[in-house]
C-alpha cells in the first residue's frame, strides 16, 4: 500500500506542524479539530507561510490541505495520524470513530507519549493496523520519529509507516510499547534532576545552564528547555510516566508542583525559572 | 615573565595534566610540569608538543611561538621541590581522596604560604581534600573538563573552608587562562558529573532493559535530544573501568540510586571491553591502539 492521503486530529502546536510538514512532502492532507476557530487559525497560517517562505513547493500549500470538523473527510486515507491531547478515554474512542469511517486498510498513528500503544487500540476490532509514532517537538526540525509496535500491531505496518516518516526526511527508530519510549525516558528524569538540583541550591540557574551547554555540549541548559516546553507540560508528563513505572526517578520534584500552582508555566506566561519580557514569551 | 606571579604548577601529567598545561603556557603564563613517574612526564609533554606542532599546522600559531613555549615557558621535572615558586598549583594526580590529601600535604611543607591549591577533582568533595593541607583556605575546587585544552568551561568549587580572597585569586586566573567559570557547590560529581553519571546510567539501563539497541539508544539521544554524542559513544570515549570507578565514587557519597552502576558495566569490565582504548567497548573499533592506552 502507498500512502497518498493522510488525515491529521487534533491542531494544536504537534498537529499543526505535522499539517505543514506533510503538506510541503506533496501529500494530500485532511485536518480536523472540532474547534473551528483551530481550523481558521492554521489554515490562515499555511497561507502566510505560502506567503513567506521561498520556493514553489510553498506556494500552493494550504490547497493541498482539507479542513473540516468532522472525521467523515478521512474515508480515503491511508493513514491516519491522531494528535490530540493526552487523554487516554479520549483517544480510545476517537480510534473506535476512525475505524468506522475508514477502509479497512487504514492505517491509524498515534503521537501518544504518555499511553501504551496497545492500551490507545484496545476497543478496536482491528487493533493490528495501529502503530505509535511519536514526533518530538518541534516537530518540523527534529529529525526523530519513535515507531511503537503495539502487542497486536502488524509488522507489515510499522514498515509503511517508517517509508513514510524517511519520505518526509525522517530518522526513526522501532521502540517497545513501554512508558517513555526511549527518549522521554531518558530525558524527563534528567529534567526532574536537574530541578531537584537547581532547588537544592547546586548553582545559580545561570550556572546550571551554562555548564550544561558548555561543559557536556547539550544544545540548551535544562532551565532555560523547561521555561520553553512549559513546566505545567513537565508535570504533566512526569505524573504520567510515575503513575505507569513507579519509579522515583519520574516523581514530580515539589518545586515543580509549587511553581505550576503558582502560574510560573515558564515563557507563555512571562516566568519560569527566568522571567521574561512580553516580546520573548512566544 | 620570571615574576613569580606568572608562573603556575600543574601536578601529575596525565591527560587532565597535560591539557591543563597547554591552557596555562597558552595563555602566556610560565608552567611547571611535576609528575613523579618519569614515563608519564615524557608521554605528556610529547602531547603536549605535538598539540602545539598541530596548532603550527593549522597556522594558529608561529613555529617560533611554539619554540619559545616549549623551550622557554614549559619545564618540566620529576621533583615536587621545582613547585617552590609557584604562586598558583593546579593538581591533577590519580583521582583518590587519601593520594590527593597527601600530595597537598607535601606540597604545603614546599610553597609560598600564599600560594593557592587547586584541585582538578571531579568526584571528590574539595572539604575533605583540603583537609590535612595544613591550608584549607586557600584550597578550592576548579575542574576542568576533558579536554581542557579544547573545553573552556572550569567548574569553580569552594569547599566550606575557602576564603574569599582565594575565591577571587581564582576567578581572575580562570579568566586569564580565557576559560568560563561557573560557581557550584561543593556536593559529588559537582555539575558536569552529577548530570553525565546518571544519564549515562539510565541509558546503559535502558539497553539492558531491552528498550533499544546500542546504536538506537545513540540515535535517539543524538537526533531526538541533540546531544552532540550518543552515551555509549561517549561511555566509550571515557572507558568503561573510568565510567565504573566514577559511578561508584559519587554513589558512595550520596546512595543515590541513579548513580549505581548497572550490572552490565562490571561485566564489561571484567571482559576487559573498556571502549576505544582497548578496541573495544559498546562498539567494536578496528584502529585499536591509535587512540592510545
Amino acid at each position: 500500500m502507498e500512502v497518498r492521503k493522510v488525515g491529521i486530529i487534533g491542531l494544536g502546536e504537534l498537529g499543526n506542524g505535522l499539517v505543514r510538514l506533510i503538506a510541503l512532502k506533496g501529500y494530500a492532507v485532511q485536518a480536523v479539530d472540532k474547534r473551528e476557530e483551530r481550523l481558521i487559525e492554521c489554515k490562515r497560517w499555511l497561507e502566510e507561510s505560502g506567503r513567506r517562505k521561498e520556493g514553489e513547493e510553498w506556494h500552493d500549500i494550504a490547497s493541498k490541505v482539507g479542513f473540516s470538523t468532522e472525521i467523515g473527510g478521512m474515508r480515503d486515507c491511508e493513514l491516519v495520524i491522531e494528535a490530540i491531547g493526552e487523554d487516554l478515554e479520549a483517544k480510545q474512542k476517537l480510534l473506535r470513530d476512525l475505524e468506522e469511517v475508514t477502509s479497512h486498510e487504514a492505517i491509524l498513528g498515534t503521537t501518544t507519549s504518555c499511553h501504551s500503544v496497545t492500551g490507545v487500540a484496545r476497543r478496536l476490532i482491528r487493533a493490528e493496523r495501529v502503530v505509535g509514532m511519536h514526533f518530538i517537538r518541534p516537530v518540523e526540525r527534529v529529525k526523530l520519529v519513535e515507531l511503537v509496535r503495539g502487542e497486536k500491531t502488524k509488522e507489515a505496518l510499522v514498515e509503511i509507516v517508517d517509508a513514510f516518516c524517511r519520505s518526509l526526511e525522517k530518522e526513526t527508530i522501532v521502540v517497545k510499547d513501554l512508558p517513555g519510549l526511549l527518549v522521554n525516558y531518558l530525558f524527563v528524569p534528567y529534567m526532574n534532576q536537574a530541578i531537584e538540583a537547581y532547588d537544592q541550591g547546586l548553582a545559580s540557574r545561570e550556572d546550571l545552564d551554562t555548564a550544561i551547554r558548555m561543559g557536556l555540549g547539550y544544545p540548551m541548559g535544562p532551565l532555560e528547555l523547561i521555561d520553553l516546553i512549559g513546566l505545567d507540560k513537565h508535570l504533566e508528563l512526569t505524573s504520567a510516566l510515575y503513575d505507569r513505572l513507579g519509579d522515583r526517578r519520574f516523581f514530580p520534584p515539589p518545586i515543580l508542583r509549587r511553581m505550576v500552582d503558582a502560574g510560573k508555566l515558564g515563557r507563555k506566561t512571562g516566568e519560569g525559572f527566568y522571567r521574561y519580557e512580553q516580546s520573548d514569551r512566544t | 615573565m620570571a615574576d613569580e606571579k606568572n608562573t603556575i604548577g600543574v601536578l601529575g601529567c596525565g591527560t587532565m595534566g597535560s591539557g591543563i598545561a597547554i591552557v596555562c603556557a597558552r595563555a602566556g603564563f610560565k608552567t611547571i610540569v611535576v609528575d613523579t613517574d618519569e614515563r608519564q612526564l615524557k608521554r605528556g609533554r610529547e602531547l603536549i608538543d605535538r598539540f602545539f606542532a598541530k596548532s603550527v599546522e593549522k597556522g594558529k600559531l608561529t613555529e617560533a611561538k611554539k619554540r619559545e613555549i616549549m623551550q622557554s615557558r614549559l619545564t618540566f621535572s620529576v621533583s615536587y621541590e621545582d613547585l617552590k615558586e609557584c604562586y598558583f598549583i593546579i593538581e591533577a594526580v590519580y583521582e583518590d581522596l587519601e593520594v590527593k590529601k597527601a600530595v597537598l600535604a607535601k606540597l604545603n611543607g614546599i610553597c609560598h604560604v600564599g600560594t593557592i591549591f587547586a584541585s582538578n577533582t571531579s568526584t571528590l568533595s574539595i572539604t575533605s581534600i583540603a583537609a590535612g593541607s595544613g591550608r584549607p583556605d586557600r584550597v578550592i575546587g576548579m575542574h576542568f573538563c576533558l579536554p581542557a585544552q579544547v573545553m573552556r568551561l572550569v567548574e569553580v568549587t569552594r569547599g566550606l573552608q575557602t576564603s574569599d580572597e582565594t575565591y577571587q585569586r581564582t576567578k581572575e586566573l580562570g579568566e586569564q587562562l580565557g576559560q568560563v567559570i561557573i560557581n557550584t557547590k561543593d556536593t559529588p560529581g559537582f555539575i558536569l558529573n552529577h548530570f553525565v553519571v546518571a544519564f549515562n546510567n539510565s541509558c546503559i539501563r535502558a539497553y539492558e532493559e531491552g528498550r533499544g539497541k546500542v546504536e538506537d539508544i545513540d540515535k535517539a539521544v543524538k537526533l531526538g535530544l541533540g546531544y552532540p554524542m550518543g552515551p555509549f559513544e561517549l561511555l566509550d570515549y571515557i572507558g568503561l573501568d573510568t565510567h565504573l570507578r566514577v559511578s561508584l565514587a559519587l554513589y558512595e557519597q550520596t546512595r543515590d540510586n541513579r548513580f549505581w552502576p548497572p550490572p552490565l558495566v562490571r561485566r564489561m569490565v571484567d571482559a576487559g571491553h573498556l571502549g576505544r582504548k582497548v578496541g573495544r567497548g559498546f562498539y567494536m573499533y578496528p584502529e585499536a591502539g591509535m587512540f592510545g592506552v
